[in-house]
């Protein structure tokens, strides 16, 4: 399924299709560039105006740049400085769990899929709904659950301050959420596996964990790569379980979604050039992510 | 939602198997294994199904169960009391019955509009055109980034006095209209915002089932003399059924818990008039007003909610072979 | 388990404590030491930035220089208004994990952290003599359960009617001769039609609008009117009446986009002469005295009309939480906090005034002055609708959401009316 072998097969077509009506082929390309604009202007007015000093903000356009004089680094300098810590609990969270999702999915997904045995397809439909279940229906008993049966910070008080128990908390909810898409993406991945390797394995007298280890997993090398992307971009940008888990903007184990959605808000209401270059200093992890691996995160989808 | 994707790609991939055949009958000879692969599985799919089983069933079970509580406030729930009148004085809340206009309206338009959205994009992008990719990886790159993050973007382009979408209409003399104040036009800003978010993931959908469309059909309809927009009516528009059905699930399941972008656009937990849905108030009316029993009910109507959609769709995967 | 063994541990150290108070001083001497040093007092509030950052400065490093002995550890929480300290608060409270205290309105707020909030009567207010103190109303909004729970820090003003002097001017109105809301209509006419200024600069925030009604109420229905509707006997002619009149001001006289700003931003339409007129608590005050603009010359207020002889009654008060991980050290700062160093500290940089009687001005600016010499000369003092004084969290907070859905422009008198009766 690579797109060269479609497309160039279309090409034919499309190729006698643009002789005939170069003004189609004129018109195309004027609606994507429109398009494109479209899709970045949001982006790109936010990046313009994060670096706008006040003046600047009221006398130029939202879109336009602001000349040398209107120009300004202070507000990233404050977002960053007020994001810092958000990004480091972030990241502290995310890859774990990122990580914790991918290996158990993995194992699960192996579990249900190359081990036949009765039963599989009801209990992979059980980590299937798991996916598409609202948040909504679980916040208050998880809420409940963490703060008043679970207590790491009390439980494991001498072990963790109650700035690390919270990151534990959100680690361990974050993998357990994140297990069903990972499940689900791995057994797309193994289906297609050959099977004739692993029934060969299986006759030399491998054990179901020998093949796991040995074939299994050395295959599932690339599409470890594309859920730790997406993972990493999920978990990253979630904010339900930040808000609840989280509970306050100056916890220390804030995130850093929870600290943007209230930047700057205590000194004079809405600053629209700070908070612009908060969501870009927010984003730019999973921008990173998706630009590098644009192609990767697009097959995933598409496959 | 990008969940989705993968299993997008699942069922995808599932069919393709069966159609090159094989997999199938390979994998009933697999099925002799001995007993014991029950057992010798289940330390892998085992832990990360009690996990995930605690957490999400377990948790809806609880949640269940609170509902039927009248807990509020602080302090421990009394579940020795449980009965039904969370879910009458839902019926009851003329608020609830808003809500759930506003849920249908922001499912149904945001919806449609991605899938109508989402097919314009790939039937552009789905062609020989320099920069292809490019283009993709703008379109769909928005889907990549926070709500929390998007919602910024979106406070300042609604802005009243200096937002690119008031100077916009400025140019044809309308306006300024105060898009995320007046009650009339609050919802349909926040769904072009969504749908400005999410067109990309449609697309990228739409483009992989297009792709799959063997080119003998594409030839077949132009030796008919089928023209362009024939050819889509006709041809293509029919092959991309499955795709646009996954896609529905995705989007509707997605408007139904949607809270990130509402709560970042408005600053806390109570949406702009016009613009509550039955996410907000249950996150309202719970981790706002501290009316936990009763938010946990509207919690459960959403799962329900979820269900309903939910159950039919794994049902027919399950019935075509494609779990 | 180690909660409970901390918290059992914690039982005894109190065992220990109360047992020393009959005499065995040297004891016990030694183990509030340990305990203090075991337990600092952990202080929670909200407030964060501006004047109000300033003010809690203020407030503990007194507490530091005149305690230096105890552990202090305050925690500022910001963000979403309240909604950040409350939910903290909340969640604190939910886990038995309290802090020693933490800043809220008294009054009917007290309501919803029933079952969780202890009693500080003989160890705080009669300790410290606070009764007799503090004004009546402030005493009373603090007593929770036969016994009090809470602490008046400050006061602000919910009737003051902020304006622009130089906008007023040139419209050729004079705000002194405004005494009822009828006049300050017309008020407003002249300013619309006169100048380019926003007559009246507003914020359609749930929360703004019901402040705003309050004092619409107060002027057109009078005080007795508006206590019973707050007690739950309101009479809904006064109460359509009250919209009415406010809608009357709503849909003609303010900004654009009220529905969608912050009373920050609108704010910055009275400093900078866009806007003449704006209604809310004496908060804003402080933005003008930061941006040095003069009182009586570039800024001003007068009572809202019709409410001369009122001083609309707000209260920031500390609250003590029920099985309290320090109560030695939470009392010596409550009995602080309510004593003439603390609220000179305190209000002077938070824009409000002292709860106490008998507080020298001499510390405040000319506005907070007379703003203190108004308090003790007014005749009624009505308590907040929108803050926590006059109801109870839930009631405050179904208010919010009938005017959020019916009065947020555009303006349903009949449906608000119903909604308000409705809900106290």
């Amino acid at each position: 399924m690579t797109d060269e072998t479609v497309s160039a097969g279309r090409t034919v077509a499309d190729e006698r299709l643009s002789d005939r009506f170069d003004l189609t082929r004129v018109g195309l390309y004027a609606a994507l560039v429109g398009l494109t604009i479209f899709y970045l202007i949001p982006v790109q007015s936010g990046f313009v105006t994060s670096i706008k000093t006040s003046e600047a903000l009221i006398n130029t356009q939202p879109f336009a740049p602001p000349g040398p004089d209107g120009a300004t680094v202070e507000k990233w300098a404050f977002a960053f400085d007020a994001l810092s810590r958000g990004l480091v609990n972030s990241l502290v969270f995310t890859v774990p769990a990122t990580i914790l999702c991918a290996v158990l999915g993995s194992m699960a997904a192996y579990g249900l899929t190359l081990v036949d045995w009765r039963g599989q397809v009801a209990v992979f439909v059980l980590f299937i709904a798991g996916i598409f279940i609202p948040y909504q229906s679980v916040v208050i008993p998880l809420t409940q659950f963490w703060s008043q049966y679970a207590m790491l910070d009390h439980r494991l008080g001498l072990v963790l301050s109650s700035h690390q128990a919270t990151l534990l908390e959100l680690i361990i909810t974050h993998t357990a959420y994140g297990i069903p898409i990972c499940t689900m993406l791995f057994r797309s991945q193994y289906k297609t596996m050959s099977w004739e390797m692993i029934e060969a394995a299986r006759l030399d007298g491998a054990s179901v964990s020998r093949i796991y280890r040995r074939i299994v997993l050395p295959l599932s090398i690339p599409m470890f790569a594309v859920v730790f992307i997406f993972q990493f971009t999920q978990i990253w940008n979630e904010f339900l379980f930040s808000l609840t888990l989280i509970g306050s903007v100056n916890d220390p184990a804030a995130s850093t979604t929870l600290i943007l959605s209230g930047l700057g808000e205590a000194l004079e209401g809405v600053d629209y050039p700070l908070r612009m270059a908060g969501a870009l200093i927010t984003a730019l992890p999973t921008l990173i992510v998706y630009l590098l691996f644009a192609d990767k995160f697009a097959e995933g989808v598409r496959v | 939602m990008k969940r989705l994707v993968a299993f997008l790609r699942t069922v995808r991939t599932e069919r393709r198997v069966r159609t090159d055949g094989g997999t199938a009958d390979e994998r009933s000879t697999a099925g002799r294994w001995r007993d014991s692969d029950f057992l010798q599985s289940a330390p892998f799919w085992g832990p990360p199904l009690v996990l995930m089983g605690l957490f999400v069933y377990g948790a809806i079970g609880w949640n269940f169960l609170l509902s039927l509580t009248d807990h509020s406030g602080f302090g421990r729930p009394d579940y020795t009391d449980l009965g039904l009148q969370n879910y009458w004085a839902m019926i009851q809340d003329p608020s609830i019955w808003e809500a759930t206009r506003n849920t249908v309206v922001l499912l149904v338009v945001f919806t449609l509009a991605c899938l109508a959205v989402g097919l314009v994009l790939a039937i552009l992008l789905d062609r020989e055109i320099r920069f292809g990719r490019t283009f993709r990886t703008v379109y769909l790159l928005p889907f990549a980034l926070s709500f929390i993050v998007t919602a910024q973007f979106w406070r300042w382009m609604y802005n009243v006095n200096d937002g690119i979408i008031n100077q916009f209409f400025g140019l044809f003399g309308l306006g300024p209209y105060n898009w995320l104040g007046d009650p009339r036009l609050v919802l349909g800003a926040v769904i072009f915002a969504l749908v400005w978010q999410f067109s990309g993931y449609t697309m990228v959908i739409y483009l992989a089932a297009l792709r799959s469309i063997p080119t003998a059909q594409y030839e077949a309809a132009r030796v008919d003399g089928a023209g362009t927009f024939r050819m889509y009516r006709r041809v293509i528009v029919p092959q991309l059924r499955p795709a646009i059905v996954s896609a529905t699930v995705v989007l509707v399941l997605f408007a139904l818990k949607a809270f990130d972008f509402l709560y970042a656009v408005f600053d806390g937990y109570r949406p702009r008039q016009g613009s509550d849905i039955l996410a907000t108030k249950m996150m309202r009316e719970g981790f706002n007003n501290s009316e936990w029993a009763y938010s946990s009910a509207i919690g459960l109507t959403l799962f329900v909610l979820s269900l309903a959609v939910i159950a039919p769709y794994l049902y027919t995967q399950y019935k075509r072979g494609n779990l | 388990m180690s909660n409970n063994n901390s918290r059992s541990r914690r039982r005894v150290l109190q065992g220990v404590g109360a047992a020393s108070a009959a005499g065995m001083a040297s004891l016990a001497g030694c183990l509030t030491g340990e305990e203090e040093s075991e337990n600092t007092l952990e202080v929670l509030h909200g407030w964060t930035g501006g004047d109000g950052a300033e003010a809690a400065d203020a407030l503990f490093s007194a507490f530091e220089e005149e305690h230096s002995d105890v552990d202090l550890n305050n925690k500022p929480i910001g963000g979403g208004g309240n909604e950040n300290l409350d939910q903290t608060v909340s969640t604190r409270l939910n886990s038995g994990d309290p802090p020693s205290a933490f800043a809220g309105w008294p009054g009917s707020n007290l309501e919803q952290y029933d079952g969780v909030l202890g009693d500080i009567q003989s160890d705080v207010w009669e300790e410290a003599g606070l009764e007799d103190a503090h004004v009546e109303e402030a005493v009373e909004a603090c007593q929770f359960d036969d016994g009090y729970s809470a602490v008046p820090i400050g006061s602000h003003r919910m009737n003051d009617l902020f304006y622009n002097v130089g906008v007023l001017e040139d419209a050729g109105v004079d705000p002194e001769s405004l005494d009822d809301v009828d006049a300050l209509i017309d008020a407003l006419g002249t300013i619309e039609s006169e100048t380019d200024a926003t007559p009246l600069a507003m914020s359609l925030e749930a929360w703004a609008i019901l402040q705003t009604w309050t004092v619409v109420m107060l002027s057109t229905q009078g005080y007795d009117a508006y206590m019973s509707f707050i007690e739950g006997d309101g009479d809904e002619s006064a109460v359509r009446d009250t919209f009415e009149t406010l809608e009357e001001l709503l849909s003609n006289y303010i900004n654009d986009d009220a529905a969608s700003v912050g009373f920050t931003e609108v704010n910055q339409d009275i400093m900078s002469g866009d806007a003449a007129f704006i209604h809310e608590g004496n908060w804003v005050a402080g933005a003008y005295i930061n941006e040095d603009l003069e009182y009586g010359e570039e800024w001003d207020a007068i009572r809202y009309p019709g409410t001369e002889d009122m001083y609309g009654l707000h209260i920031d008060s500390f609250i003590y939480p029920g099985d309290n991980p320090s109560p030695e050290a939470t009392a010596t700062f409550l009995r602080f906090a309510g004593g003439e160093t603390a609220q000179v500290a305190f209000n002077q940089y938070k824009g409000s005034i002292p709860t106490r009687s008998d507080v020298s001005t001499e510390e405040f600016n000319d506005y907070l002055t007379e703003t203190i010499e108004d308090f003790e000369a007014a005749s009624e003092k009505p308590p907040t609708l929108a803050h926590g004084l006059a109801v109870d969290q839930s009631t405050q907070s179904s208010l919010e959401d009938v005017l959020n859905n019916n009065f947020a422009d555009p303006f349903d008198v009949d449906a608000a009316t119903a909604g308000f009766m409705d809900a106290i």
